[in-house]
Parts: structure tokens; sequence; C-alpha cells
């Protein structure tokens, strides 16, 4: 059975624009025919479109978590606008979808992709070869060359001082940077790209730069000092190195799903819901990264979805979006961490949110602030850890002293950052919410993500 | 000496390179009276037996001792950080607000750019939503971020974003306009000698009034109230002119504006700006379809027709 809602076609569309577009053919009535197969199980029919013949498109449910879209137009993105007009159109007038005979090209598609599959489930299962294993040992050896690298930059920078980085530094700076990519540590490297960038800004803003170059050279000296022992360690075993450990991430390993699930980092049949969704753009790294903040129903783990879209690939990588709805997942995998794990999915279906959700939700939100303020210390304590802390908190009010917000929890007190005087009713009328929480300037404090009122998730980005 | 002086010293020392460590005794007078801290606990023992080697001027390469150092003390900051005391923190009472309208990011991803980056483009993107979409205007992201692009650096896209509040959000925020508009005013005819220019001034009122005047005849008693103000602008007053056009009640006073040009309440005494006042309450007039009106405008035309020759004759 297919499952088309407007919350799924928009997460499975590649951008913005293209959900636009695709309600503009869909309201214009672009499609000449319409189809189904008497099964359910595909919708398919011809849109007229700039070129001399009418486009064939089709969205292919047979399975309906991973549904398969196919076009003939030109378009380089996928799926295209044509496919989502498609949905749009069955999820607007199914009734004028006719049933007919699936076409025979697509039935010998998913001959060959039932094939495809069975043969990639088999090469996961098999044992890594002997090669795969000496390359591993060989890129590892590489990493370490190049931690030796990122040494000799921090033990430069701390003896020369922060504030004389600058100028014709920078230049080498760089080619240093294309270096750790050339041995395999981009973590390394983007943190130096980072560095990068603020000796850039120290003409701007010098206090603030030459604090943010402190400790990224802080976190890049405990990565290249952890990274070490560990890779040594694992070139003397000669091991793989895939494991539950964030240290690989450090070192720019990739994770691959079937990998995560080979470790045991994977959980059957989730259903999670995105409490807060947003996109930056790190100007030190030329990329955008779409992020989202999930919690699961069953567990309450809070986790992170991360999707990198560097600008010179922006064209083809799909951009992630709002989601209302429940995802359930029959995978999810999970990225090695403590708290706020990464997570991925391969395919997905979604169900509309119900008042029964948002009540599972509220139950896990932490009771009791002391003790989660601890443990977001004793995690942000560590240089290797993310310098927030995402969790969904009850609060008893929020309160106002001048220009600063709080939210009150008891006696305790916790600024509010980046409170808009139009959310802030919407804080003020609720008990729960979702915040980062971080330290600045030696005081603890929480920006809020959403609120989790009765009805609804409400998000203060997307 | 606390923690968190320490940090500053060690970041300070950061700052400046390990080679000049040697040099520095405010770091080393920090390290002395770290000394009597230490026996307090452990953690802050281990913290002296980091910091240690700092002071001591046998060891000549002192990079790893300081990043050690730098390193142990932001984290035991961390830990320490504090929740907030505020003194007079109240509480604050609210009515639950209605239950919002939920955009996607797709949804308002284009005019969240249109209304936060510079550029060409964005003020069709901003005036297309709006004619296809104005509820999206009420959203409690989009409300923060229309009051920011009234500042926009292309006049026209602020004034957009003006009008659109003002639509939306009836009274209230066009009595927000006028506010500003008169304190813009009051503060260039009160200021001293840092008040803003003629021109600035001129040109943030001008955009006010743009905004306030797409509420057309609504605001009817503001524009003859600028325009029965002497030391009213002159260009304030040309738009205020026009502005009466939404209301055919204003025929009367724009015969009297249009005829009577000794009358004319103008600060200045060019006789062109009285000219170019009549001249719009001419056209303004010409436009209604009341017969009074359109008997004044004929009239008026020969009267104008003359005035130009006479100009022209001079």
């Amino acid at each position: 059975m297919m499952n088309i809602t407007e919350d799924r076609i928009t997460s499975l569309a590649p951008n913005a624009n293209a959900v636009a577009n695709a309600r503009k053919i869909s309201k214009s009535g672009g499609f000449v025919t319409l189809n189904k197969s008497a099964d359910n199980t595909l919708i398919f029919g011809e849109c007229s479109g700039s070129g001399k013949s009418n486009y064939i498109t089709s969205v292919d449910f047979i399975d309906d978590n991973a549904p398969v879209f196919r076009c003939s137009c030109p378009s380089r993105q996928f799926p295209c606008k044509h496919g989502l007009a498609l949905m749009f159109d069955y999820l607007a007038k199914e009734n004028k979808f006719k049933v007919a005979d699936i076409p025979e090209d697509i039935v010998q598609k998913r001959e060959k992709k039932t094939a495809a599959a069975e043969k990639k489930e088999k090469k996961e299962k098999s044992a890594p070869s002997k090669t795969s294993k000496a390359a591993a040992v060989k890129k590892m050896k590489k990493q370490l060359e190049g931690f030796e690298l990122v040494d000799k930059f921090t033990g430069e920078v701390m003896e020369r001082g922060i504030s004389s980085l600058g100028g014709s530094s920078t230049a080498v700076y760089e080619d240093l940077a294309k270096q750790l990519g050339d041995h395999y540590i981009t973590g390394a490297q983007n943190i130096l790209n980072e560095i990068i960038f603020n000796i850039k800004n120290m003409e701007k803003e010098t206090e603030i730069s030459c604090e943010n170059i402190l400790s990224l050279i802080i976190k890049l000296n405990s990565i290249s000092k952890k990274e070490k022992v560990f890779l040594s360690e694992k070139i003397e075993k000669g091991e793989m190195p895939a494991e539950d450990n964030r240290l690989l991430e450090f070192a720019g390993f990739t994770w691959q799903l079937a990998q995560l699930k080979e470790i045991g980092l994977c959980r059957k049949d989730a259903e999670i819901v995105q409490l807060s969704f947003d996109i930056d753009y790190i100007e030190s790294n030329k990329e955008y990264i779409d992020t989202g903040w999930w919690i699961d129903l069953s567990s309450g783990e809070i986790s992170k979805t991360e999707n990198h879209r560097p600008l010179k690939a922006i064209k083809y990588i799909k951009e992630d979006d709002t989601v209302f709805d429940v995802v359930t997942v029959p995978e999810l995998c999970m990225y090695p961490g403590e708290v706020n794990r990464r997570i991925r999915w391969e395919s997905s279906n979604t169900r509309p949110i119900t008042a029964n959700d948002i009540s599972k939700i509220k139950s896990f939100a932490a009771a009791d602030i002391n003790s989660l303020l601890k443990s977001v210390k004793n995690f942000i304590k560590n240089p290797l850890s993310d310098s927030s802390v995402t969790a969904v908190v009850k609060y008893d009010s929020a309160a106002r002293e001048n220009e600063d917000i709080f939210a009150v929890f008891g006696d305790t007190y916790i600024m509010l950052d980046g409170v808009t005087e139009e959310f802030l009713p919407y804080i003020a009328s609720s008990e729960y919410m979702t915040v980062q929480i971080y330290e600045k300037c030696g005081q603890i404090h929480m920006q809020p993500l959403s609120v989790i009122s009765d009805e609804m998730i409400i998000r203060s980005r997307y | 000496m606390t923690l968190y002086q320490l940090q500053e010293r060690l970041h300070n020392a950061a700052f400046a390179g390990a080679n000049l460590i040697g040099e520095d005794f405010r770091l080393h007078k920090a390290i002395e009276q770290f000394s009597e801290m230490s026996s307090k606990n452990p953690v802050f023992a281990k913290i002296y037996q980091t910091i240690k080697p700092l002071a001591d001027n046998s060891i000549t390469d002192k990079t790893a001792f300081l990043l050690e150092a730098v390193t142990l003390v932001d984290a035991v900051c961390a830990t320490m950080a504090a929740t907030a005391k505020p003194e007079n923190a109240e509480k604050i009472e609210t009515e639950k607000p209605a239950v919002p309208e939920q955009y996607r990011y797709s949804d308002i991803a284009d005019l969240t750019y249109a209304l936060t980056s510079t550029g060409g483009g964005r003020y069709r993107i901003i005036d297309d939503t709006y004619r296809t979409n104005p509820e999206v205007f009420k959203d409690y992201r989009i409300v923060p971020l229309l009051y920011k692009g009234i500042d926009d650096s292309y006049a026209e896209t602020g004034v957009l974003c003006g009008r659109i509040i003002v639509q939306t959000f009836g009274d209230k925020a066009a009595d927000i306009f006028k506010n500003e508009f008169m304190s813009i005013y009051n503060e260039y005819r009160n200021g001293g000698t840092g008040k803003p220019s003629r021109e600035k001034t001129k040109s943030a009122m001008l955009k006010r009034f743009r905004i306030i005047e797409s509420r057309e005849e609504k605001e009817n008693d503001f524009y003859i109230s600028l325009i029965k103000d002497e030391d009213m602008f002159s260009d304030v007053k040309y738009e205020a002119v026009r502005a009466l056009r939404y209301n055919e009640k204003n025929t009367d006073l724009l015969i009297e504006i249009s005829k009577d040009e000794e009358k004319l309440p103008i600060d200045t005494n060019k006789g062109y700006t009285k000219y170019m006042i009549m001249t719009y309450a001419h056209d303004v007039l010409r436009d209604f379809k009341n017969l009074k009106a359109k008997i004044a405008a004929k009239s008026l035309e020969y009267e104008i027709q003359a005035k130009r020759k006479n100009k022209k004759g001079k």
C-alpha cells in the first residue's frame, strides 16, 4: 500500500525549490495521464514539459519504505519535480488515477533491483578480504603521519602565540589543511579549516577569534593525542578500525550503514519524531549542514541527523526538511558516541503524530534539572565532545529581568538565549521545551529549539 | 586567586606564546597564589601540578605544559559553570496563544532568505508570497524578520516589509509607525548639535509615511494633520496631498489647496513648491468621479495652465 502524505513528499524532495515546482505542476494540471497499478504499488503518468514529447514519470512503492522515482526528463535532480508532482496529484485527486497494467519496462526494472539487492546483501555478509585489511592498515599508517603534522602545527602555534597568527601564515596553514586531507584525516582537516577561518577574522574580532582558535587548538591537540594511541594499537593488532568509537569520526572515517549495522549500532522498527530542524552555513568548510533533532518514542533518546552539503556539490545532494509526522524506520543506524548521537537510515515511512505521541515525548522530559546540568557539564568538559547537549526539559515558568529571559526550575534560573518577543508567549504558556544547553562565560545557558504544547511541537526555527 | 582568574592568565599566555612565559610575571604570580589553593581539594592539587612547570625557569620548552594546563583548567571551569542569579526577575504572565499554523522549512525558506540576505530579486519573492499566502506573514518566525526588513538597504523592500506589517496587524502596527514618524520628526526639530541631518530625517519619515499610507483612507486624519503642519517638510506634504485621493470627502480641502496659493501652509516661500502642491491637489481632484470635483478640476485646469504660461513668460 502506498503511504503518500504531504510530509512524506517534502521529506523525499531534494530541496525546497523542487517541492514548490512540483506543487506548481500539480496545480496547473501538468499530468495528461494519471494511472495506478491494481495492487496499489505504482503510480505513473505522462507529464507535459518543455520538451517535444511528454515525460514518462512513475513512483514505485513496491517497497513502501523506499519509493523509487523514475522519469524520462533530463533533470539531474533526484527525485525530479515530476515525480513529486505525481505524488501531489495522487494526494489531491486520487480518484482521477485510472487502474492500468504495470508497464513492461518497470516490471523488468523491478526484477533487476531485486537481484541487485540480493547481491548487495551477500556482499555485506561476507568477511573483509585480506586486501581490504592491508589497505586499512596502510591508511591508518598514513593517518598517523598526518597527526604528526598536526602536533607540529599545534606546537608551533602555542610557541609563537595565537595573537601572532595572521598575514602570510594562513597560506601555509591552508597548504597544511590540504595535506591533512591527503593523509585521510578530514576531521582534523575541518578543525584546521575553522582555525584558518578564525585567523582571517582576527582583524575584525581579535578577542573572539583568539578564544575560538585556542579552544580549537585544544580540541585538535586532544584528538591527536588519543588518535595516535588508538591507531597505533590498531596497526599493531592488524585490526579493521570499525568499532563503537567517536575517534574514528575525527580521523575522517566515513561510516557506511552496513558497518554501523555490523558493529551493532542499529535499532529495529524505531519510531522517531523531529523536535527541531535548522540549516547552517559553515563558512570555514564551505558547506551547508542540515541538522534535525529527533526523539525516539520508545526510549526518549535524543539524536540528530546531519546532512552535509558542500557548496561544490550542492546541486546533487538532497536538502533535508522539517518533518511533522512520526517517522517509522525499519533499521535505524546510530553513529558512535554517548549523547545526542548522529542517526541515519536508508528507508522509512511516516504516520500522523497523535496526542499520545506528544504525551510520550513529555514523559521523557528531564525532571531533575540539577542532575541534568551535572551530566551536561561532565559531557561538555571533554574537548572531544560537542559543546552543547540537546534535551527535553520540564520547567515551571518563564521570567524576565530587563532584557534577559529565564526558564525557571524551582529555585534554579537558567538564561534563555535567542528568544524573540514573538516566540516568548509560547514558552511562557507551556511547561516543556527542547533546548540546547551549553556554557558561556562561566554560566549555563539554554537555547530553546521547540516548545512542546498539548497540541503540537512549536519550533523556534523550522 | 579564583580558578577563572587563573584561566584568564593561561589564555593570555597562550595568546602571547609559550616562549614569552618566562617574562609573564602575572602568570608567575598567579601560579604562586594558586599553590595555596592546591591543598583545598584533589582537583586543585592536580591543576597546581600541571601549571607548576610553567613557572620553572629550568624548563625551556613550555609549549606542551601550557597546552595541558589550558586544557585541564578549561575543563574544570566548564564543570563549575553556574546557573543565573537574577535579583528581580518577574514571572512572565501571558495568555495562551492560539495554536500556530505549521510551516515547513521548504515553505518559508525562500521568504526567510529574501528577508535576511542582500542582493536583487528579493522584493519579488516577498511580494509574490504576500499575494499568494499572506497568512505566512503572521508566523512568529517571520514577524521579527519583517521588522528587521524595514531597514533593508533597498528602500522599496523596506517599505514593502512595513506595509505588510501594517496590513497584517492593523491599527496597532500603524500606531507604532506613526509614533516612529513623529519621534523622528521631533528629534530633528528639537535636537541639538547631534541631531540627524535633514536628508536622513526626511527619508526616514518618507519611508514611514509610505508604510502608513498603505492603509489608504483609514489614515485620512493623519494626512490632513501633516498638510496643516506649517513646519512639515514639503516632500512629506506632497505625499500627504496625494494621499488625500483615498477619500472623496477631501474634495473641499483639495479645492482649497488648489485654489488659494497664498493660504498654503508651506515652510518655504518658493513659489514652485506651492505650485507643485497645487498641481498634485489638482491631479487628485481629477481622479475623483464626484461631479463637484470635476467642475472644480475643469476650472482649475485653466488656472494652472495660466500659471504655467506665466512661469514660462518669466
